[in-house]
C-alpha cells in the first residue's frame, strides 16, 4: 500500500514537477521577449471590452491606437498594460471602456469561466503574477489547469517561430460588417428601462479591482487615465444599471475623467448590434473623436462628464 | 459527479485512502463505509433521488429474505413479480410516462376521438435504468435458485449502489459482485496500479475522443440541411466514435475505479468496432446489457430453440427492448429494430456465432476478407448510430438522405486534422491492444519503463489539452 502511494505521488510529481519547469521556463522567455512595442507616434491607446474594439477605427484617429479585445476583462486588460506601459515610454494617454456592463458579477466570470480563460490566458499566462494565478486556479481548477496547458503550447509555438509580436495579436479595431438593430428592434418592445438598485444587482468584486490597478499603473507611470464610455443604443440593455454604474463611478473613479459617448447621434443603420457600432458607425464616430476629442487633449481643455 | 470533472478527482483518493488506510479494519466497516461513499456520489447529483435507491435496495433485500424463507412455486412468483413491478414501475414512470401518455394521446387523435392528459415535468433519476437492471438481476438469480439470498444488508446495499458503476454501469450480476462484498478486501498493489491504467485510458477515450467528436458531430447534426453528403458521413462516423469512447471510456474508468477498491467488474466492452459481423458486434457492444438481455429476456423466450419464426420473433423483442431501454423516443425502436434487421441473415443462416474469436487473434495483421467484413459492419452500425443521435425519426431520415446526394463525392466542410491524428493514433493502439481487457492493459510493457510512463503522461497531456468540460457521460440519460 505504501509503495503504492509513494510511487503515485512520485509519479505525478514528476509530471506535474517537469510541466511547471516548462510552463516557468518558457513564461520567462516570452516575459523577456514579448514584444508590445507600438509606432513611436502612438501615443494615445484604448483599451476594453468588444465595444471599443469596433467603435474605434484607429486609422481615421491620429496619434491613436486601440488594443481592446472581445470580451476582454480588466483582469486581462491589466495584463497587457503592464507590458504595453513599461514598453512604451511615449504612451500619454490611456483610455479604458468604463460602462454599465463593466461592473457586473458576469465580467468575474469572464476572468476564470471555461471559455474565457482558454481564450485569454494562453495569450497572457506569461504575464501573470502568482496572486493572479492563484485567483484563477481557486475559481476553476479545471479549466485553469486546461488554460495552462494550451498556455505552454502557446508558449512553444511562439518561441519555436520566434513569433513574439503580442501588439497585433492581443487586440486591435475590429471592422463590424453587419446591420442587425432594425431586426432585433421589430422583436423588442422599446422599454424605459426601470432602474436596478445597488441592492439587488450582483457586482463585480474581482474585475472590478483589476480597473483601479490599472488606473494605479497609470499614475505611477504619469499617463494621463481617462474612463471612457463608447456609444451604444438607446434600447441597449445595459441601460438599466445606469444608476448603479453612476453611483459606482462616482464612489470609486471621482478623480478620473470620464468621458461619456452613450448618447452620440447615430442612425440604427451605423449600429452592427444594439451594444457594437458597424464599420459605419465606427467610421463616423472615430472621425469626431479625432477632431473633438483628441485635438482637444491637446489643449487640455477637454470638456468632460 | 462526474468522473471526469475535478470533484470526483477530489473524491476518488480521500474515498481510497479512508478506504484502505481507516476503514480497513474488518469487513463490515468496508461495506458501510462503500455505501457511505456511493450514497455521496450519488447524492452530489440530487440527494432526493437517494431514496429510490434506498427503497429499491430494501425491497429487493426483503424480497430475497422472504424467497430464502418460501419454498412454495406460488407464493414464490408472486414474490418475484413484486420485485419486477417495483423496480420496472419506477422506472417506467420516470423514464417512459411521458412517452407512453405522449403517444397515447396521438394514437387517440389519430382515431378522431382526441383526448387531453396532463404531461409530468419528471427528471429522470440518473443511473435508474442501471440500478434497476442490477437488483432485478438479483431477485431473479434468488428465485431461480442460483444465488444464495443475502443477509447481510450492507454487502446488498453496496452491490446496489457501489459507485463506481451506479450510475452508467457495467450492470453487474449479483452471482458476480456480490460475493465479493462477503469477503474482506486486501490491498493488492498490481490490482490497484492497474485501475489507475485503466482509469487514465478511459479518460483518454472520453475527454479526447468522444467529447471532442461530440463537438464536431453536434454541429453536423444540429445543422444537417447545410452540409454536404460528405460531410454528414463524416458527422456519423464521429458519432460512432463518440458514442464508443464516451461509453466505454465511462466504463473503463468504473472497472478500474473499482479494482482500485479491490473488486472485479466484468468486461463490458470488447473492441466492438473490430467485428466481422453484427452478432460479434454485439457479443462485444455493451456486453453487461447483452449478456442480461439474453439471460433475463431472450433465453427465457426460447432464445435460439424453437422453429425459425419463434427464433426471429425473439431477437426481434430482445433488441426492439433493448432500443427502448436506452431511452423514451421512437428513434432507439428504429435503431434496435435496424440491428434486428443486420442479425436476422446470421441468424437464418446458422451463422451467427461464426467469430468468437477477436479478429487476428495470432496475427498480426486482419486479412483483407476481414478487412472488409470490419468495414461492412462499422458502416452498418454507423447507419443505425443515425437514428440513436437524431431528435427524431424525420430528423435521421432527413439526415441519411442528405448523405445520398452528389455532394457525397465532394470534400467535406469540416476537417478537423488534429482529430483524425487523434482518432488514427486511438485505432492504432486499440488495435495493438485488442486481445486484452482494454487497449493498453499491457500495452508497452516490452518498452523500457521510462518511455511507458512518458506514454502516460502523454496520455495525460492530451487529455488536458483537448479537455472540454462542457460534455456529460451521454449514457447517464439513460
Amino acid at each position: 500500500m505504501n509503495s503504492f502511494l509513494i510511487n503515485t505521488i512520485k509519479f505525478f510529481m514528476i509530471f506535474y514537477g517537469s510541466l511547471l519547469g516548462l510552463i516557468f521556463t518558457s513564461n520567462y522567455f516570452i516575459s523577456e521577449n514579448a514584444n508590445f512595442k507600438l509606432d513611436n507616434n502612438i501615443d494615445k491607446i484604448i483599451v476594453g471590452n468588444s465595444q471599443p474594439e469596433c467603435a474605434y477605427n484607429d486609422s481615421l484617429i491620429n496619434n491613436f491606437k486601440n488594443l481592446s479585445s472581445s470580451a476582454e476583462t480588466y483582469f486581462y486588460i491589466y495584463q497587457k498594460l503592464k507590458k504595453v506601459v513599461e514598453q512604451n515610454p511615449q504612451l500619454q494617454s490611456v483610455f479604458i471602456e468604463f460602462n454599465p456592463t463593466n461592473i457586473l458579477i458576469r465580467e468575474d466570470q469572464k476572468i476564470w469561466r471555461d471559455r474565457y480563460i482558454n481564450h485569454h490566458l494562453p495569450n497572457y499566462n506569461a504575464f501573470l503574477n502568482l496572486k493572479d494565478n492563484k485567483l484563477l486556479a481557486l475559481k476553476n481548477i479545471g479549466g485553469y489547469q486546461h488554460a495552462i496547458l494550451k498556455s505552454l503550447g502557446y508558449n512553444i509555438e511562439r518561441i519555436a517561430l520566434n513569433r513574439y509580436n503580442y501588439i497585433d495579436s492581443t487586440g486591435g479595431y475590429l471592422y463590424l460588417n453587419r446591420h442587425k438593430v432594425n431586426k432585433i428592434l421589430d422583436t423588442l418592445t422599446p422599454k424605459n428601462f426601470n432602474q436596478h438598485q445597488k441592492e439587488n444587482i450582483k457586482l463585480s468584486n474581482y474585475d472590478i479591482l483589476y480597473l483601479d490597478k490599472i488606473v494605479q499603473l497609470c499614475k505611477e507611470k504619469n499617463i494621463a487615465v481617462y474612463l471612457i464610455r463608447s456609444p451604444y443604443h438607446k434600447q441597449f440593455i445595459g441601460n438599466q444599471y445606469e444608476t448603479v454604474f453612476q453611483q459606482i463611478k462616482t464612489e470609486r473613479f471621482n478623480d478620473i475623467k470620464f468621458l461619456d459617448f452613450k448618447d452620440f447621434p447615430l442612425e440604427n443603420s451605423e449600429f452592427g448590434d444594439l451594444q457594437h457600432l458597424n464599420y459605419k458607425g465606427a467610421r463616423k464616430f472615430s472621425r469626431w473623436f479625432n477632431e473633438n476629442i483628441i485635438d482637444s487633449l491637446k489643449n487640455e481643455s477637454i470638456k468632460v462628464n | 459527479m462526474l468522473f471526469n470533472s475535478i470533484d470526483f478527482a477530489i473524491f476518488l483518493p480521500i474515498v481510497f485512502l479512508l478506504y484502505w488506510f481507516v476503514i480497513n479494519k474488518n469487513l463490515k466497516l468496508q461495506n458501510a463505509f462503500l455505501v457511505a461513499a456511493s450514497y455521496l456520489f450519488y447524492g452530489w447529483w440530487d440527494w432526493r433521488f437517494l431514496s429510490l435507491i434506498i427503497f429499491s435496495t430494501l425491497v429487493d433485500y426483503g424480497i430475497g429474505r422472504m424467497l430464502a424463507n418460501e419454498k412454495k412455486l406460488n407464493k414464490r412468483k408472486v414474490l418475484l413479480w413484486i420485485s419486477i413491478i417495483v423496480n420496472l414501475g419506477f422506472l417506467g414512470f420516470f423514464k417512459y410516462y411521458n412517452f407512453f401518455l405522449d403517444n397515447f394521446i396521438q394514437a387517440f387523435s389519430w382515431l378522431g376521438t382526441p383526448i387531453s392528459a396532463r404531461s409530468l415535468n419528471i427528471i429522470l433519476p440518473v443511473g435508474i435504468s442501471f440500478y434497476t437492471f442490477q437488483t432485478l438481476s438479483y431477485s431473479i438469480d434468488v428465485y431461480r435458485k442460483k444465488l444464495e439470498p443475502t443477509k447481510d444488508i450492507f454487502a446488498f446495499a453496496a452491490f446496489v449502489s457501489f459507485f463506481p458503476q451506479l450510475v452508467a454501469g457495467p450492470i453487474e450480476r449479483a452471482t458476480n459482485l456480490l460475493p465479493q462484498f462477503y469477503k474482506k478486501r486486501h490491498f493488492n498493489y498490481h490490482k490497484a496500479v492497474d485501475g489507475l491504467r485503466q482509469i487514465l485510458w478511459g479518460l483518454f477515450k472520453k475527454v479526447v475522443i468522444a467529447d471532442n467528436c461530440a463537438y464536431i458531430v453536434n454541429t453536423i447534426f444540429d445543422d444537417h440541411q447545410n452540409y454536404s453528403g460528405s460531410t454528414l458521413v463524416l458527422g456519423a462516423v464521429f458519432f460512432a466514435f463518440q458514442i464508443y469512447g464516451d461509453f466505454s471510456g465511462y466504463s473503463d474508468i468504473a472497472i478500474g475505479t473499482s479494482r482500485m477498491f479491490g473488486c472485479n467488474l466484468k468486461q463490458n466492452f470488447a473492441f466492438p468496432y473490430f467485428s466481422r459481423d453484427i452478432a460479434e458486434f454485439w457479443r462485444r457492444w455493451h456486453i453487461s446489457l447483452s449478456t442480461w438481455f439474453r439471460d433475463y429476456l431472450y433465453i427465457p423466450l426460447g432464445g435460439s430453440r424453437g422453429s425459425k419464426s419463434q427464433q426471429v420473433r425473439n431477437v426481434f423483442i430482445i433488441f426492439l427492448v433493448s432500443g427502448f431501454w436506452h431511452g423514451a423516443n421512437w428513434t432507439f425502436i428504429v435503431w434496435g429494430g435496424l440491428n434486428a434487421l443486420y442479425f436476422l441473415p446470421l441468424l437464418l443462416t446458422n451463422i451467427n456465432r461464426s467469430h468468437i474469436d477477436i479478429v487476428a487473434v495470432h496475427k498480426k495483421w486482419p486479412s483483407l476478407n476481414e478487412l472488409f467484413r470490419i468495414f461492412i459492419t462499422f458502416t452498418l452500425t454507423t447507419i443505425a448510430w443515425v437514428f440513436f443521435r437524431a431528435e427524431s425519426i424525420d430528423h435521421a431520415m432527413e439526415y441519411i438522405s442528405g448523405i445520398f446526394s452528389v455532394s457525397l463525392f465532394s470534400i467535406p466542410q469540416i476537417r478537423p486534422t488534429d482529430l483524425f491524428i487523434l482518432i488514427i493514433m486511438f485505432i492504432g493502439i486499440e488495435w495493438a491492444g485488442r486481445r486484452n481487457l482494454y487497449a493498453i492493459e499491457n500495452f508497452g510493457f516490452k518498452w523500457k519503463r521510462p518511455i511507458r510512463i512518458l506514454f502516460y503522461y502523454t496520455l495525460i497531456v492530451l487529455i488536458f489539452w483537448f479537455s472540454r468540460n462542457d460534455q456529460e457521460f451521454i449514457y447517464f440519460q439513460f
